[in-house]
């Protein structure tokens, strides 16, 4: 059943129920959904509705004080179904050894294995529209157009990629909540306060609110918070009545260690053969009935030997217009002349324009009269890695409680979003063990486009989106904010779904962990409840 | 130094576009006992291996000796293949399956050489200087080459 706060509750209403579900995003939904059947009664808290509305998205408003990074109403959907209302639908699990403790790696390593979270993978494939549970590039040769590259396995290896359609959550499983017999998913209810009774270590009730002003209440036998990577901790942070550091803090761990990925396009190939066949890849659309792609990343072996993370790069052509130096350097020039000196470089760039000038011709036309002249343009200049890469986890890097309030009074969040060195210069080091594999193989040369490097971290980088690490997992409450089974350590009866619980994030899209995670998460809540 | 963008792409292009996908795409045209003649020969695209190896020289200022840098390509050729350098017993495709060995071995032992970004085996980018410095070495004294 749905319900809407606005005008199926009176104000101050106090609701009872076995489960309380905050969030309706990929983790909520599927937590709901694996425990409809049983029997559980279940209030879902959405604090949106059935469709984006902007005074809701604003709830999300906050600052940024660290390294640059998108708007933090942009990059996330606050309303049924959650950013799986906008998400591309890349699918690909961790990687063993994203849950290994790896010495060279600070605060790394999960209390669960891979081989633990597999079964829960299978089951997350179905939910998110995927194929057969298998990412193993040998299993599709054969299946897809294309072969994989002839590279060595224990250096460089081709690695499969799954694409949801993509599943939107808030749509495809709706009706599944609107039939359940005891589930209510409660829209326009947003969580502002989790009270915790001290006496027993329980989470005693939620409060929540709607934006016109109605307050109500939520007592449960289990919380389930499932806001996303920002919100969750922002929420535990902003639940101090009884512990003023927040809900779970009492290691101050809540909101640290906040991670994205970092997507650059730091290195190019130039194949040796310029009709390199990389459908494989997904270069083509020759890819039958599957919806996948392929991208090189390193081997274990080489994280290992090298103390790297690792790496996504897929194969993305661009073409001569894009790739033009002749446009490069026209810029390079109007942007010196603009601030009234002369580019460092005047003659090379004058070169180039020179002999690059059916490009730069080419882009006046694009630019002044919206028409393309050359054909050429669209040849196949090189493939650019349009590098999606592992942050390592960092304690500074955090989200903590600014002064500005939103509608409700709960204090927005400011977001210290840091990037390591260590981080920056563990790319290259990366391309350089793809550029070496890719010579060795004949396949071409490889270029690390260094001298972009401020630009590639800055104005050029582009981002996951995925926002994880801030109430981390761990068996020790110390290190962690929840547990194994991914219970806050201080609170008995308050779990946390989504990618916050990450202690490292891997190299891939995080949504399949997200509701592999979920459903192990379910699993356990029916023991808890022996239901 | 700094190699125009264009100048880099298009070097690279022209280097690695050719048949058989290495710097050496192309048969020697000529037999001869010399062994600088008879590597450089192999190259296919002259004015992009122009601009890496006189980018090599630029970084490695002390490599910029026609001789030495002869000795050590024949010493990386010969030890990744069958070819006997200077003499008339290889002939040119095997000459080439050995610096075709003799760059992926480097590859595969991390022997790179990073120039304007573009990740090269160390022989590739000897071989293109040897062909600056062999060309200079040409035009300095005409009659003697």
């Amino acid at each position: 059943m749905f319900l809407d706060a606005r005008g199926d509750l009176p104000s101050d209403t106090r609701i009872e129920c076995d489960l309380c579900v905050m969030g309706a995003g990929a983790a909520g939904i599927t937590i709901a959904r694996e425990l409809a059947s049983t029997g559980l009664s279940i209030y879902v808290l959405e604090s949106g509705g059935l469709e984006f509305e902007d005074e809701i998205q604003a709830l999300y408003k906050g600052t940024s004080i660290g390294h640059e990074y998108p708007a933090l109403d942009i990059a996330r959907l606050r309303f049924f179904g959650g950013s799986t209302n906008h998400w591309e639908g890349s699918c690909h699990p961790l990687e063993a050894v994203d849950f290994e403790r790896r010495s060279w790696i600070a605060h790394s390593g999960w209390p669960i294995t891979r081989s633990q979270l597999d079964p829960f993978y299978v089951r997350a494939q179905k939910y998110c529209g995927l194929g057969p549970f298998d990412y193993d590039a040998a299993h599709w040769v054969g299946k897809i157009a294309g072969k994989p590259l002839p590279l060595r396995a224990d250096r460089v290896r081709t690695a499969i990629s799954q694409l949801s359609p993509p599943v939107r959550f808030g749509i495809d499983y709706r009706q599944d909540l609107e039939t359940a017999a005891h589930v209510v998913v409660l829209l326009h209810a947003t969580v502002v306060d989790i009270i915790a009774d001290p006496s027993n270590g329980q989470v005693s009730h939620v409060r929540f609110g709607e934006l016109g002003g109605k307050r109500f209440t939520l007592s449960a036998r289990a919380y389930v918070l499932a806001l996303g990577g920002i919100e969750n901790p922002r929420l535990l942070l902003s639940s101090n009545g009884v512990h003023p550091n927040g809900l779970g803090n009492q290691n101050d761990l809540v909101g640290r260690f906040f991670m994205d990925h970092p997507v650059v396009e730091g290195a190019i190939l130039k194949p040796s053969d310029p009709k390199l066949d990389l459908s494989f890849y997904g270069v083509s659309d020759t890819q039958g009935s599957y919806r996948l792609n392929a991208h090189l990343e390193l081997a274990d072996e080489v994280l290992r030997q090298e103390q790297l993370v690792n790496i996504g790069a897929p194969f993305i052509p661009r073409d001569r217009y894009y790739a033009s130096p002749g446009i490069e350097s026209y810029h390079d020039i109007a942007n010196a002349l603009a601030k009234g000196r002369l580019p460092p470089h005047l003659w090379g760039d004058i070169g180039d324009v020179a002999r690059d000038f059916d490009m730069v011709v080419e882009a006046s036309s694009r630019r002044l009269f919206g028409r393309r002249l050359f054909s050429s343009a669209e040849e196949l200049a090189y493939f650019g890695f349009d590098t999606m890469t592992e942050q390592t986890p960092n304690p500074e890097s955090r989200v903590t409680l600014g002064d500005e309030r939103d509608p409700f009074g709960m204090r927005r969040v400011k977001l210290d979003w840091r990037l390591s060195n260590s981080d920056k210069e563990n790319l290259w080091r990366c391309y350089e063990v793809l550029g070496a594999e890719l010579g060795r193989a004949g396949i071409g040369r490889v270029r690390l486009l260094r001298d972009r490097e401020d630009a590639l971290w800055t104005t050029r980088l582009s981002y996951g989106d995925h926002h994880m690490g801030t109430t981390r997992m761990s068996e020790d409450p110390r290190f962690g904010v929840v547990d194994a089974d991914c219970r806050v350590h201080s609170v008995l009866n308050l779990y946390v779904a989504g990618s916050s619980v990450f202690p490292t994030g891997g190299h891939v899209p995080p949504t399949l962990t997200i509701v592999a995670l979920a459903i192990r998460l379910a699993d356990h809540l029916k023991s808890v409840f022996a239901v | 130094m700094r190699i125009s963008k264009r100048t880099f792409l298009r070097s690279a292009l022209a280097l690695l576009a050719v048949p058989g996908g290495t710097l050496f795409g192309l048969w020697a045209t000529g037999e001869t006992s010399d062994v600088a003649a008879r590597i450089t020969d192999l190259i296919g695209a002259r004015a992009g291996a122009r601009a890496i190896g006189a980018a090599f020289l630029a970084r490695f200022p002390t490599e910029a000796d026609q001789k030495q840098l002869s000795r050590r390509i024949a010493q990386l050729v010969r030890s990744s293949g069958e070819a006997r350098l200077g003499g008339e017993a290889i002939s040119s495709r095997a000459l080439q399956r050995a610096v075709r060995q003799a760059i992926t071995s480097d590859f595969e032992t991390g022997r790179m050489i990073e120039l304007d970004g573009w990740l090269l085996a160390q022989t590739e980018a000897r071989i293109c200087a040897l062909l600056v410095l062999r060309e200079h070495a040409m035009r300095a004294a005409p009659l003697a080459a």
